[in-house]
């Protein structure tokens, strides 16, 4: 009996010491991963009582976000324009955007300290965030998008900093609790950041990948002849053009968007190649950035010719977020390296810089040799071709447009491009969701950002 | 017998638990408004009782395990501290509770010649215990879905929490007597003996009834704790490794016909494979248990910095989640390895007795203390379903708290009988 009561207490030890496991397992190692699910967004919006929450300014020190008083209210001046960014703030709904994702900092808690479990904060104030994005900008890119359905992001192709990530329609943080009833009702979706989270098929825009990938392979693409006969037929699917092209070279094919061509050399390289250097541009994986991005996909496998054909002009199952389509234009203008984006430029704490954001290589994406041949290959897209409502004066722009097909109406119209073409500091990606054609559409509307933009980085 | 020394180990450690008390009820006073000095009497009223009981053992002369009460005092009076945080109703309750617990408790220590002597009344134990139980199907009130309370006036009073104590002792009475009979063959199926009808019967019987009321009433919980107070009594009584494997096929048959048959048990174990699918739902108590838990990382949010009122029944089931965050894994670790060493105790106690039911009585009541713990501190952290159980000696609940202390009572009588250590 006695022996017996020795192995009782010993497992009884055994179910302690599980119990003790699984404290040490919550509290250590899932704690990250369990403190950002979103069933927590009440105990993160709750953590402001003891300091005094840090603001959001805008690059030319514009207030976007402050907090007055310990545990006040949110005050956001320029609300309506900036709710992709910064999200919102409420008690009662929990946050979203900068708000969330840099909950920590704005609140005092830098991620060390946290992760240490010292919850309570390490200064009566929290961090102040200074933004890569410009006021002026971000007004004028959600402004030239109101009305529709769409996204915008501009960056700088040198660093990655964003200058301005629009999508609209959109919510004011400001009033986000009181309208709270019909936003969440609303169809068109306003707190979906389009910008990140929206999925589309890139159409013609994907030929900038179908060309890089084939020019990595067989640079002789470049100088060889195509023939367009008007359209293509695959087992499955038959490729059409607006019209027949005729007789072309990679430039032209490119500068009038000849889907028989591009559906061509995607046959050619194959659909692994497509995969390869999608993937190489960032498409398949994760994104590094302050907001929450959808991953844009490439499938792999052994599809047969007609999908691989449909891939190859950026339709089938291929989808991409705004976001990754600038990144890709910001590679070809940083001469094949992507910059990691990034929307904060700084910590502070007071008058001291706690953290400054150093801009770090994403991924190389080609070779500068490809990117310059592309460059090229894109201006002739703004001097000659489809993108002509984007050029500027005294300037060479690169673009490349995009009318992508879809079941939900009408075609999505799209433009990505970098500006000054010899040596680019800005890059954008434009989408208007069922706009039609990206030429007539977008274009125009990326022009106008250009011009914005390129006052703003020098 | 006696100790000349007066008692001081246990007057010691006393003494460092009423600091570490007070203390910790002094940052959660200062940290919730608006303050009323008056709370004060609360952890001092309990320090007092507890120092009262320090004095009286000491007079009594026993040579009862010195530990015991230092260490039942450490949760007695954190919990208060707690609960003043989370609901200071509660708190007020908590503190006429452990008076009025600790105050039976000595009644035992002090009026009973020893626990030998209640051998003979087993089976009143048994009718007692089947009787409260019973009393809860016809004026029972349905609280937190399960309908297991009996309401007095301004009292809740929860009878399983009694019932248990004299189901261990009920229990250790029937066994000490058969426990060479209970290791006698009976019929053989395969490779399996089972025990002779006759003496396991009644056992059996009984137990099934038990569980019928539990399940009848919806309180899952008790119905796991009695089951399991009844393996671990008949494993320590008739050590007979087959009978550990039926007792495990029972519970997993019972748990398959519960979640087969019954609603109630079947929500609960689907919350418990995956509250996150009914965070706002079902799942939330579960999923806010487990964030506050993990949201105290190692050393806590602090005294009354938590956030536990997201909790729901978080005075009565999940005090231990609220605890978690403003202590963090500190004091969570150092929570549960108190209910260890609590444990170790009582098991101590239960090695020293001088006849086979005395013995019985000390596992039976440490495995019940041990089980509800592990039962509750598993289910906030979802190692096993959530079931509406309470912590011993930490959660509200006054039947819980009263029954903890006199079972404790009979454990430190026990651990005064043995031969001197
Ligand atoms: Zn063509």
């Amino acid at each position: 009996m006695k022996k017996n009561t020795h192995y009782l207490f010993r497992a009884f030890v055994v179910g302690f010491s599980i119990v003790m496991l699984m404290l040490t397992n919550l509290t250590v190692f899932q704690r990250e991963k369990l403190m950002s699910t979103p069933a927590n967004s009440r105990r993160l919006a709750g953590w402001d009582n003891q300091s005094l929450r840090g603001g959001i300014y805008a690059r030319g020190g514009e207030v976007v976000a402050e907090t007055k008083v310990i545990g006040g209210p949110r005050r956001y001046s320029m609300g309506w324009a900036w709710g992709p960014i910064v999200g919102y703030l409420d008690r009662r709904l929990g946050a979203t955007g900068l708000e969330a994702s840099y909950a920590a900092e704005l609140s005092g808690r830098p991620l060390l300290w946290s992760a240490l479990g010292f919850n309570l904060p390490l200064t009566a104030r929290g961090e102040d965030l200074v933004l890569t994005v410009d006021a002026g900008l971000q007004e004028k890119a959600m402004r030239l998008l109101a009305g529709k359905k769409g996204a915008a992001v501009v960056l700088d192709p040198r660093t990655g900093a964003v200058l301005a990530l629009a999508s609209q329609p959109s919510f004011d943080p400001a009033t986000v609790s009181r309208d709270w009833e019909e936003i969440s009702r609303d169809e068109a979706a306003p707190l979906l950041n389009r910008a990140t989270q929206g999925l589309y098929p890139p159409g013609s825009t994907f030929k900038l990948v179908t060309a890089a990938a084939a020019l990595s392979r067989n640079p002789d693409v470049l100088t060889r002849r195509y023939f367009c006969p008007g359209e293509l037929k695959l087992t499955g699917y038959t490729v059409h053009c607006l019209r027949a092209h005729g007789t072309l070279d990679l430039a032209r094919a490119l500068a009038v968007s000849c889907n028989v061509t591009f559906a061509r050399l995607g046959l050619e390289i194959g659909n692994g190649a497509l995969a390869a250097q999608a993937e190489q541009a960032g498409f398949n994986a994760g994104l590094p950035f302050d907001l929450p991005v959808a991953v844009s996909s490439f499938p792999r496998g052994r599809p047969g010719k007609g999908e691989t054909a449909q891939r190859a002009i950026g339709q089938g199952e291929v989808l991409a977020t705004p976001l990754e389509l600038a990144l890709l234009a910001a590679g070809i203008a940083n001469g094949g390296v992507i910059m990691r984006p990034y929307l904060v430029q700084e910590r502070r704490l007071g008058a001291w810089t706690v953290g400054k954001t150093v801009p770090e290589r994403l991924e190389v994406a080609m070779s500068p040799g490809v990117a310059k041949t592309l460059t090229e290959l894109m201006v002739e897209v703004t001097e000659h071709g489809t993108g002509q409502a984007a050029q500027l004066p005294g300037m060479k722009v690169a673009g490349k447009t995009g009318t992508a097909e879809n079941p939900h109406g009408k075609p999505h119209a799209w433009y990505v491009g970098f500006a000054p073409a010899g040596a680019p500091r800005v890059a954008v990606a434009v989408v208007v969701e069922n706009g039609g054609s990206g030429g007539t559409v977008a274009a125009p509307i990326a022009r106008e950002l250009f011009e914005t933009a390129l006052e703003v980085v020098r | 017998m006696r100790k000349s020394e007066g008692r001081t180990t246990e007057g010691e450690l006393l003494f460092s638990a009423i600091v570490l008390g007070l203390l910790a009820f002094a940052l959660v006073w200062a940290a919730v408004q608006p303050r009323e000095p008056l709370a004060w009497l609360y952890p001092l009223a309990v320090s007092l009782a507890l120092w009262l009981a320090h004095i009286v053992l000491g007079r009594l002369e026993l040579c009862a395990d010195e530990l015991i009460l230092p260490l039942i005092a450490v949760p007695l009076l954190l919990s208060i501290a707690v609960l003043y945080h989370l609901d200071r109703r509660s708190a007020f309750w908590q503190v006429i509770w452990a008076i009025l617990g600790l105050g039976s408790a000595l009644a035992v220590v002090a009026f009973l010649p020893s626990v030998a002597s209640l051998r003979r009344w087993w089976p009143l134990f048994l009718v007692l215990g089947l009787a409260l139980l019973a009393t809860t199907l016809f004026f029972g009130v349905e609280v937190y879905g399960a309908r297991s309370w009996l309401v007095v006036g301004p009292v809740r009073f929860q009878p399983s929490e009694p019932a248990k104590v004299l189901f261990s002792l009920a229990l250790a009475g029937y066994l000490a007597g058969r426990k060479e009979l209970l290791m006698v063959r009976g019929w053989r199926v395969g490779i399996l003996t089972l025990p002779h009808p006759a003496y396991f019967g009644p056992l059996v019987l009984v137990l099934l009834l038990a569980l019928a009321l539990m399940v009848g009433q919806r309180d899952l919980g008790t119905a796991l704790l009695i089951f399991g107070l009844f393996a671990c009594e008949l494993y320590v009584a008739a050590p007979r490794l087959d009978y550990l494997f039926l007792g495990l096929v029972a519970l997993a048959g019972g748990g398959f016909v519960g979640y087969r048959f019954f609603d109630h048990v079947r929500a609960r174990i689907d919350v418990w494979l995956n509250p996150w699918a009914q965070a706002g739902g079902s799942g939330y108590q579960l999923v806010q248990s487990i964030l506050a838990v993990s949201a105290g990382g190692i050393l806590g949010a602090g005294f009354g910095q938590g956030q536990a009122q997201l909790i729901p029944a978080v005075t009565t089931d999940l005090t231990f989640a609220a605890w978690a965050e403003e202590t963090g894994l500190a004091g969570s670790l150092a929570l549960v390895a108190l209910y260890l060493i609590l444990t170790e105790r009582g098991f101590r106690a239960a090695l020293a007795a001088n006849d086979d039911f005395s013995a019985l009585v000390g596992v039976g009541l440490t495995s019940l203390f041990a089980l509800q713990s592990l039962v509750i501190l598993g289910g906030a952290l979802r190692l096993i379903p959530l079931t509406g159980l309470t912590l011993p000696l930490f959660n509200y609940g006054g039947s819980s708290l009263v029954s903890t202390l006199i079972s404790f009572g009979f454990l430190l009588l026990l651990s005064a009988e043995g031969p001197a250590a």
